[in-house]
């Protein structure tokens, strides 16, 4: 895993150098080349309150260990937040809080003053930083300019950022190396490398994790500050031994995958990548979360034709990619992997292209198939709140989506109390939903599960929840409207145990029976007793999840296929006549 | 006397190979460590100032499945020997550390493990200088105690807490094909200790990794004299 993060930071030329890192920075102190104090300059997009301002690629950076070594105060170099470069404490702050920010601003004064021996323009704007008189101006154009005291700043002298200049890298990092030592002085082999290295001591924080449980000021993928997290007498980092620079390009990486190619899932990002760079569009892993719809069903499609393309030898380059997704999520000062998982191009365009196909469902009219759902919305419809999702069963359906995994059974479970729940308000029926219950099936092996109605299927199960939609068809041609009808009064019990109640309904049924004219009557007859010959004996006694789910799909294809009917359409009976449509 | 391949076939309802840079987190390698595999042998029979056991080649039966725990864990270690036989002494009042919700030491931790595990594990046995004429002495008594189900602690899956059952299978016994699975799983721990002269219990660690690749459910080990394992220098500080 490591080693493919390194990999990855090599070949997007992220900035990997131990003691630089990206940074956003949403204001600037402009200054002439005399140190005279120009303005303040905002660098991003002020109407968007989350715009992060500019990114400087590579800026000064100092790890935690590093700034807090030799038990003095500092700050960083260049771009620091307002309150330390204006020397701004908020209003409210402590008389402790002052005198830290006052020291942070003192350092940050110092070290322009340092680097000015190879950066000259830098004497002038550390004097000015110096003067009470230029910091009380600076202050009040900060707060006339509504900055927050905890945005990051850096300089602009005579109309260049020294941040992007490189005369002061050398310096920097002589001056780095005074601070703390950087690895542990054994000699180990580097997990990521596979090189001899002398392992960092600490490691860089990963940040973009503080809204999956993450801390704001990053998280620690490597780390052992605790005794119990060390082993045989190792100490620190040794414990997973990573050179300095391994461990500052799997930072790039991460923070980068983090920042462009992930999306959040409950309370986890998943981030992906392939080997070979992939075409926005040839991305699969995006077509699980196509904006529209209706660009669903082209997604699969696009899917289809990929896989041909690559099957024919017409996408070589496609044929030798590989892909690569991580889930990640926070643990206040730890980064924890939930999920790695990698494998060949073409088998991901395959499990996608099975996604679609296992969650392919009739929709509730019975006219034809329902579109693809959304990938959140397949999570959506296993909980009332999306906040309700827990981590590991999102990760786990992840993993299912992408491996052509089973689908995870608690998920099918939550499935099926909210498909009651619904039934029972009698609410419409959630195509996602209905479609997860069936990929489950079909997952665990069900061939007979289709996505239209099978009269055929093996399962009494299946046939106990097409019968409980026929009797409450019958009640309603026999009634109309009843306010709590056999469904609502049933459904709940009959879904579990079938065989407790649908005797019962038997016997109601025959006064529903007797309310209708002769012929209606014998239509329903006649339906009914054709199923009653599919269960068999007698329905079965308590049903299992898999026979729980065969019973929800039953009931909901034969209403689909009773409203088609209903509706004077045909009910369409396979995938093939589906088409045709 | 050239040694005979030994097979066992090995399975847990749960397991967890802990890959070393997520050990906090823990995040399960996809596959027995031949660390972890050197274990189970340990645990039926080995005598270490004899002979070590060499894992040949390591058969997945089963595909991996991953399954998330979360347990309260404790940051601390239990203390040294001399207080701990104050505490038994009852010269000192023994102190506890307590894992609960709220307490001092709480730690929540994540454990991605394993869960159905199968392997077959084929090892040979390594005798030391001095005592390679009784290879068969030794085979013999491991095929004895292993044979019987016995064993001189019971084997665990990487986590003392994840119990491995085992059964020993006869010569040219073959059993079923290996899930088909393949991996790269990338740079992979080879051992702890150094496996080049007989261990002691004081012994520093030695970490040694290779490249791991998993073809059609098996992963072939390299022996630990070969150039694909990689060791630190030895006049190292762990060497």
């Amino acid at each position: 895993m490591l080693d493919l993060l390194v990999e990855y930071a090599r070949r997007e030329q992220l900035v990997t150098e131990p003691g630089f890192a990206p940074k956003d920075v949403r204001w600037a102190l402009d200054f002439d080349a005399n140190g005279q104090f120009l303005g303040v300059l905002p660098l991003g997009n002020r109407s968007d309150k989350r715009d992060p301002g500019r990114r400087f690629t590579k800026c000064p950076d100092l790890t935690q260990p590093e700034l807090t070594s030799g038990g003095q105060t500092k700050s960083h170099f260049l771009v620091d937040t307002c309150q330390v470069v204006a020397n701004w404490a908020k209003s409210g702050a402590s008389e402790k809080e002052i005198r830290d920010i006052e020291a942070k601003h003192g350092y940050f004064v110092r070290l322009l003053r340092d680097a000015s021996t190879v950066t000259p323009c830098l004497k002038p704007v550390a004097d000015s930083l110096a003067d009470d008189a230029v910091l009380a101006q600076i202050r009040a154009e900060l707060s006339g300019q509504k900055a927050s005291p905890t945005d990051k700043i850096t300089i602009r002298v005579d109309g260049a950022f020294p941040v992007e200049d490189s005369s002061w890298h050398a310096w920097w990092q002589t001056f780095r190396r005074t601070l703390a030592r950087q690895g542990t002085g054994s000699q180990m082999i580097c997990l990521a490398t596979g090189q001899t290295v002398e392992p960092a001591r600490t490691h860089p924080k990963i940040s973009g994790l503080s809204d999956v449980g993450g801390m704001g000021m990053g998280s620690s993928l490597i780390g052992y500050d605790k005794d119990a997290f060390q082993s045989f007498g190792l100490s620190q980092s040794e414990n997973g031994a990573v050179s300095e620079e391994a461990a500052a390009a799997y930072r790039a990486a991460l923070n980068h995958l983090l920042d462009r190619h992930s999306r959040r899932l409950a309370e986890a990002k998943v981030a992906h990548w392939f080997k070979d760079r992939v075409a926005a569009d040839e991305d699969p892993l995006e077509w699980l979360e196509s904006a529209e719809e209706t660009e669903k069903l082209t997604a699969q499609q696009r899917a289809r034709e990929l896989l041909e393309a690559i099957r024919t030898g017409q996408r070589p380059d496609l044929q030798q990619n590989h892909f690569y997704a991580l889930t990640i999520s926070g643990a206040a000062g730890r980064a924890m992997v939930r999920d790695w998982m990698e494998g060949q191009f073409e088998e991901l365009v395959r499990n996608i292209n099975g996604w679609f196909d296992d969650f392919s469902v009739v929709n509730r009219d019975g006219t034809g198939l329902a579109p693809p759902p959304k990938f959140m919305a397949v999570l959506g419809s296993t909980v009332r709140e999306l906040d309700d999702l827990a981590a590991p069963a999102v990760a786990a359906l992840w993993r299912s989506a992408l491996t052509a995994g089973p689908i995870p059974r608690q998920l099918v479970a939550q499935a099926l109390a909210r498909a009651r729940c619904d039934i029972l308000d009698d609410q419409a029926a959630n195509h996602a939903r209905f479609g997860l219950i069936k990929a489950f099936l079909v997952r665990e092996g069900d061939t007979d599960v289709k996505p239209y109605l099978n009269e055929d299927h093996p399962s009494p199960a299946y046939h106990c929840g097409r019968l409980m939609a026929e009797y409450a068809q019958l009640q309603h041609a026999a009634q109309g409207d009843v306010g709590a009808g056999v469904v609502q009064r049933f459904y709940a019990a009959a879904s579990a145990t079938p065989s407790l109640v649908l005797g019962r309904l038997a016997r109601l049924s025959q006064f529903h029976l007797n309310k209708l004219e002769p012929g209606r009557a014998r239509y329903f007859e006649t339906r009914i007793a054709d199923i009653w010959a599919r269960i068999g004996d007698r329905p079965p006694g308590a049903l299992k999840l898999e026979e729980q789910s065969l019973f929800a799909l039953g009931y909901y294809q034969q209403l689909a296929a009773d409203r088609a009917r209903k509706a004077g359409a045909a009910p369409v009976n396979s995938v093939e006549e589906e088409s045709n449509v | 006397m050239t040694p005979s391949r030994q097979t066992i076939e090995v399975w847990g309802a749960l397991a967890c190979f802990t890959r070393p840079e997520l050990k906090v987190e823990r995040f399960s390698y996809p596959v027995i460590t031949p660390s972890a595999a050197r274990g189970i042998f340990d645990a039926i029979c080995v005598n270490r100032h004899e002979y070590r056991w060499q894992i040949v080649q390591i058969e997945m039966l089963e595909p991996p499945r991953f399954i998330a725990l979360r347990r309260n864990e404790v940051k601390c270690k239990a203390p040294t020997d001399r207080t701990i036989g104050q505490w038994m002494s009852g010269s000192a009042p023994p102190q506890t550390i307590l894992a609960g919700a709220g307490e001092e030491a709480n730690t929540q931790r994540q454990t991605m493990a394993l869960k159905n595990v199968r392997y077959r594990i084929h090892a040979e046995v390594r005798p030391w200088p001095g005592f390679e004429d009784r290879v068969v002495e030794m085979e013999a008594k491991f095929r004895r105690i292993a044979g019987s189900g016995k064993c001189f602690y019971q084997p665990y899956l990487g986590c003392r807490e994840f119990p491995a059952f085992f059964r020993l299978l006869d010569h040219g016994e073959t059993g079923p094909p290996p899930a088909q699975v393949d991996a790269r799983i990338g740079w992979m721990l080879y051992d702890v200790f150094d496996l080049s002269r007989p261990g002691e219990s004081t012994d520093r660690p030695f970490i040694t990794l290779f490249e791991a690749e998993v073809k059609g459910g098996v992963l072939e080990v390299p022996p630990f004299e070969s150039d694909r394992v990689l060791k630190p220098p030895k006049e190292g500080r762990h060497a």
